[in-house]
């Protein structure tokens, strides 16, 4: 035990650099770390500027999370953000992979860039304005898809997209896919411009044309990148974006829209229930390590190799 | 080559970092001007006792939180009326507002932080910061004021003392003195000029005439201007439901404003709208309207900028709002001079419904109000500064604006020319010149009054504002009617007998449980409303019912009781 | 390469070619529709129907929002400098805790990569955050804009990630020629480590450049760190002309009060142009940075 721990020291010492290296997680420990006191709260009836300190408040138990699990519409949240954050997470994965080997796959440098820099525009803009270009877009009054349909003749009555519970989670998804692809596109370019050419040059003799290329060297060249943000997303399932499903929900969509974020900020923060905000955020996170652990677990079972 | 790329990273690196140096340098420019301010107040205080031989004081700094978005980009302090009180005062003011944010948060972070402004303006946050112990008791210096205790009658004082359980007053309403509309009502269920006239301009009184002129207009008309007619529409998005959730259903049966609840005008009983019978036959409308094709199809998944685009298109043949929430269409209706589908509000109402009460009593609100701050540093220079203000000479420069700018001074008496007019009605030119931009925050006066020396204190309730505002199409509309304003075809306002429900709203704190419940039963009426709309005819009865009993698994009892106690409370004081 | 195998590799060009050119025109009328309803009168844009070009031409909209906003010049200068100091700071530091989360013997290395990886789901919630920020006297100061957020733990990983994929007999060897960890960190690394610098470069300093939230919660106070957003945030409400409650409409509406608002429509448009502009001024430049890449994968090969 004694001679572990001192070789354990002495390993240390010896990697004191490294360790002065590792200084910058300080920072994760004092911002972020530390806030998580307020988890504390979750099992008190908090009350706010009362000049009680954290311990002077009434604890109250398991309370909060009785009166969370015990309500219909906790539950019907915790669908409709699962729902949605699966559509988002297929929907993103493919179209992100899909429009970065696209432009990687362009010759001509000049378009490449060109294309680059349009496709991570919607990026910029806040959600407040994308929502409303989708409201646009998408109206059944004079919105520029009926009016596509209509011309064509596939549909020969308007469709309301935004007002359409059974079809909410797709239009939470595809508004993502718009507004984050081209920007989500960029990690997985940056990682193709550290791909050795010579895997190129070799397929080449081997008379690859390009679709082969990009399947047997472009791909797979990639995929440490693709498998780190898969099961780095996977854990952030719960975490659908409160402005963008907040402002693209309607009164005809509020039984397929309401998400978690949503239920908390309606019903624990807005009215001051921070102990049941705190309470579910508890939840969240419990969820969400869980939902990370095991799918880093399912990848270390293939894949011999961990993310972490 | 790659020595010549590393070298140019590390010179931008260098840049960067000097830039980050020489900001943070100026973020400790920042603390130093705020600590300095915090200092020139004490200072202020002790040239107070210092110099109490009555000689010129040094100026004293307070900052000011309004709960509330601005409307000018221009500080209000820095405009010329801004300047011309500070002189008056001697004080300098900084004033923060509200960004991009609930009332609800911004309030609690600052409770939560405790580190006040010198001065808030909580809007619906006053139980919050109250309960919070945010405010100081301002009720001995009322008492020993030069102005503000004069500036309220017997009741408005008992009302005011009566917003806390301990009878303190902790905050000046200001704004909340009684007020009318005089030239447009504030809402109405809204008929367009053509339709009025195609029907010889009829006096719309019932709810179910409204309707059947509505449903037959559309049917003679199913279009305009190349696009299909809208019968009737609705704001529906976000907190803008709230005509659908409540507002547009109490005026029917006859009740006026009083917020998420009726109160019966004899006993004072207090209902929640969403479940009582009127609030059934409004959606009973929506749903009739529907069934007809006279309902706007997009009206539950509006935005509000679409709602807008419709009105404004001339498309929109009724509706029911707030005027100031659709003002925009209506202006860009005037710009385009499409004036015969300007909107006309009417004051329907449910058979059997004998007084309609739109325009409602001209009530004195107290529930919120300028509170002074556990946080100032002085507060008695504070409120001698609220108490100047209330005084008529700064009142007339909050209300009018600098003399020999926006009014002229003829055998003594305040009065406008036409130049002078027309800057008043140019939202540039308030905005730069400060003129409007205190109301709510200073506007001691009530609108409704008159000065000293015998002006209106508004200058926009005189007739030639009037005169000005109305243009010629709508004294022609006008003239068919015989009347002089669109608010003559409602009944008139009232003297008030009791606390308006709204603001008994404000006053409770936002953790109390009947107040979530009743926000929880908001929501529930705005999933439902689609629903109750979009059924046949004859679903609807069982649709209403489902509705009904969701609501019914609410508490919202708690929340009647606590508000109609209050309500009575504010009844007693009036009758004393 | 034979014949069919060409005639394949055409077809994928023009495919390919007409895809990202639709995907183009999606993401972009948007854009072009944001510019027209900026450049139009704000009273006529209510009435809808702007596609592409303005119906009433004016540029009353920007000199609104850039001329009768004073607080403007400044609050973009601090914006500029948040986004560079942010910059600078996160980099360095994210590099550092990358380049030691690769070294498999690094004997800290476990309890490290949790500690960074259990932050993107745990969260002490807005107002905990708040309170603490308060006690380390981060209110009312330019810090705030640039401490808290200077490691994000997907950065991290991100870097991490490339950093793994540069051959580790660089290290070796570098370490056998007795360079210290740090000497290897900033002269081996980071040269081959660019491609992943540009990218979390753009990252960090787009964020930075995007935040208002942060300005409202801690700064709000101090006038002279305001930020572009923020100003810009603040030009958007006074469009709305009142608080977003329904309450303090009932209020106004019952005093009989006129609340005239600034047509928001083109007013979002103008400040949606006023604020992407800088961005993508500098996207361009760092884009360079990918395509170099390229040439450094060829040297390491």
């Amino acid at each position: 035990m004694r001679t572990n721990a001192s070789k354990w020291l002495k390993t240390l010492y010896a990697q004191r650099q490294l360790v002065v290296l590792s200084l910058p997680v300080l920072f994760l420990l004092v911002f972020n770390y530390y806030p998580l006191w307020g988890w504390l709260i979750a099992f008190q009836d908090y009350k706010i500027g009362k000049n009680l300190t954290l311990f002077q408040q009434k604890w109250v138990g398991l309370d909060n999370f009785i009166s969370i699990f015990t309500d219909s519409r906790f539950y019907s949240a915790l669908v409709n953000t699962m729902g949605m954050g699966l559509l988002k997470i297929i929907f993103s994965y493919l179209f992100t992979l899909t429009l970065a080997v696209l432009i990687n796959e362009i010759r001509l440098l000049r378009f490449k860039k060109a294309v680059q820099t349009i496709s991570y525009l919607p990026h910029f803009v806040s959600w407040v304005v994308a929502a409303n270009l989708l409201f646009v877009v998408f109206s059944p009054d004079n919105g520029i898809i009926n009016l596509i349909l209509m011309r064509l003749g596939i549909i020969d009555q308007t469709i309301p997209f935004m007002g359409m519970p059974s079809i909410f989670w797709l239009v939470v998804a595809f508004s993502e896919v718009w507004k984050s692809s081209g920007y989500g596109a960029i990690i997985y370019l940056s990682a193709m411009t550290a791909i050795d050419p010579v895997l190129y040059e070799s397929a080449d003799i081997d008379g690859a044309g390009r679709v082969r290329k990009i399947f047997s060297v472009t791909l797979p060249s990639i995929m440490p990148t693709v498998k780190i943000l898969l099961v780095l997303t996977i854990g952030r399932l719960l975490s659908v974006g409160f402005e963008q499903v907040y402002l693209l929900r309607t009164a005809m969509t509020m039984s397929t829209g309401t998400t978690l974020e949503i239920y908390i900020y309606e019903f624990a923060l807005r009215y001051a229930q921070y102990s049941k905000g705190a309470a579910l955020s508890i939840f969240n996170s419990a969820i969400s390590l869980a939902l990370i652990f095991i799918s880093h677990m399912t990848l270390k079972y293939f894949d011999q190799e961990g993310v972490f | 080559m790659k020595f010549v790329r590393n070298s140019k990273i590390f010179y931008m690196y260098c840049l960067a970092l000097t830039v980050l140096f020489l900001v943070s340098a100026c973020g400790a420019g920042a603390n130093g001007t705020l600590s300095q301010t915090a200092g020139d107040v004490q200072a202020g205080s002790n040239a107070d006792t210092a110099q109490a031989g009555g000689q010129e004081e040094a100026p004293a700094s307070f900052t000011i939180f309004r709960m509330e978005s601005s409307n000018t980009t221009i500080p209000p302090e820095d405009t010329p009326v801004g300047k011309k009180l500070q002189e008056l005062t001697n004080v300098n003011i900084s004033i923060e507002y509200l960004v991009g944010t609930d009332v609800r948060q911004k309030a609690s972070l600052m409770i939560a932080g405790g580190d006040y402004p010198d001065l808030i303006l909580p809007a619906d946050a006053s139980g919050d910061f109250l309960a919070a112990g945010a405010f100081v008791n301002l009720s001995e210096w009322i008492e020993g004021s030069e102005n503000l205790k004069n500036n309220y009658t017997d009741v408005e004082m008992n009302l005011m003392k009566a917003s806390s359980d301990d009878g303190g007053i902790y905050w000046l309403p200001c704004g909340g003195k009684a007020n009318e509309d005089r030239l447009y009502p504030a809402a109405g269920y809204y008929l367009n000029m053509d339709l009025l006239k195609e029907n010889d301009y009829p006096v719309v009184t019932s709810f179910e005439q409204w309707q059947d002129l509505v449903i037959d207009y559309v049917k003679k008309h199913p279009d305009y201007n190349g696009q299909t007619t809208i019968g009737f529409t609705l704001p529906t998005e976000g907190w803008r439901a709230s005509g659908l959730q409540y507002g547009g259903s109490r005026f029917l049966a006859g009740y006026p404003n009083d917020g998420v609840t009726v109160v019966d005008q004899e006993t004072l009983e207090m209902k929640l709208i969403m479940d009582q019978d009127f609030e059934k036959d409004f959606f009973r409308m929506i749903n009739r309207m529907w069934n007809e094709g006279a309902a706007d199809k997009e009206m539950f998944m509006q935005t509000n900028d679409q709602y807008n685009q419709k009105i404004s298109s001339g498309r929109v043949v009724s509706l029911y709002d707030q005027r100031s929430m659709f003002i925009d269409a209506l202006n860009a209706l005037g710009d385009a001079k499409l004036y015969d589908r300007m909107l006309v509000a009417w004051p329907a109402v449910l058979d059997g419904v004998d007084t309609e009460r739109y325009r409602g009593p001209r009530n004195f609100s107290a529930g919120s109000g300028l509170g002074i701050t556990t946080s100032c540093k002085d507060p008695e220079r504070l409120f001698e500064f609220l108490d100047t203000v209330a005084s008529e000479e700064v009142q007339k420069l909050l209300y009018w604006g600098v003399e020999g700018e926006d009014y002229t001074m003829d055998g003594g008496k305040m009065t406008r020319g036409a130049d002078q007019w027309a800057n008043a009605l140019s939202t540039d030119y308030k905005n730069k010149q400060g003129l409007e931009k205190f109301n709510t925050l200073f506007w001691f006066k009530g609108a409704l009054e008159t000065f000293s020396t015998g002006e209106p204190v508004d200058p926009t309730k005189t007739q030639e504002y009037a005169d000005l505002r109305y243009q010629d199409y709508e004294k022609e509309f006008l003239g068919h009617y015989n009347v002089s304003t669109f608010c003559d075809l409602f009944n008139p306002s009232y003297d008030a007998y009791y606390e308006p429900g709204w603001a008994i709203r404000q006053k409770i704190p936002t953790d109390n449980p009947g107040k979530v419940a009743i926000e929880t039963a908001l929501e529930i009426t705005r999933e439902w409303a689609p629903k109750m709309a979009q059924g046949t005819p004859d679903a609807f009865d069982g649709i209403w019912d489902a509705y009904v009993a969701e609501l019914d698994k609410l508490p919202l009892g708690e929340y009647l009781d606590l508000a109609n106690k209050m309500i009575l409370e504010t009844a007693d004081i009036y009758k004393n | 390469m034979t014949l069919s195998a060409k005639r394949a590799d055409a077809i994928f060009d023009v495919i390919n070619t007409v895809t990202l050119l639709f995907v183009c025109i999606c993401t972009l009328y948007p854009f072009m529709n944001a510019v027209a309803v900026s450049l139009n009168d704000s009273t006529d844009s209510i009435r809808g129907g702007i596609y592409l070009l303005p119906r009433a031409p004016t540029i009353k909209n920007y000199i609104y929002i850039l001329r009768d906003t004073p607080t403007i010049p400044h609050a973009s200068f601090v914006s500029a400098a948040r986004a560079l100091a942010g910059t600078a700071v996160s980099v360095p530091l994210t590099l550092m805790l990358a380049y030691v989360l690769t070294r498999r013997d690094f004997i800290l290395r476990g309890v490290i990569t949790k500690l960074v990886v259990v932050t993107m789901y745990v969260s002490g919630g807005l107002v905990p955050i708040f309170l603490s920020y308060r006690i380390l006297g981060l209110m009312n100061s330019f810090w705030v804009y640039v401490l808290p957020g200077a490691i994000s733990a997907f950065n991290v990983l991100v870097m991490r990630s490339y950093l793994a994929g540069i051959p580790y007999d660089l290290v070796e060897s570098a370490k056998l020629d007795g360079a210290s960890e740090y000497r290897i960190l900033f002269t081996v690394m980071l040269p081959l480590a660019m491609p992943v610098i540009a990218t979390i470069g753009l990252f960090v300093s787009v964020t930075q450049w995007n935040q208002w939230f942060d300005t409202m919660l801690y700064n709000s106070g101090a006038k002279n760190l305001s930020t572009l957003q923020y100003e810009l945030k603040k030009v958007l409400d006074s469009s709305q002309g009142m608080t977003s409650d329904a309450i303090a409409v009932e209020a106004a509406a019952s005093t009989g009060q006129e609340v005239y608002r600034v047509t928001s429509i083109s007013l979002r448009a103008a400040m949606t142009i006023i604020s992407t502009v800088p961005i993508v001024c500098v996207y361009p430049f760092l884009q360079k940075y990918f395509v170099k890449g390229l040439t450094l994968g060829a040297v390491k090969g």
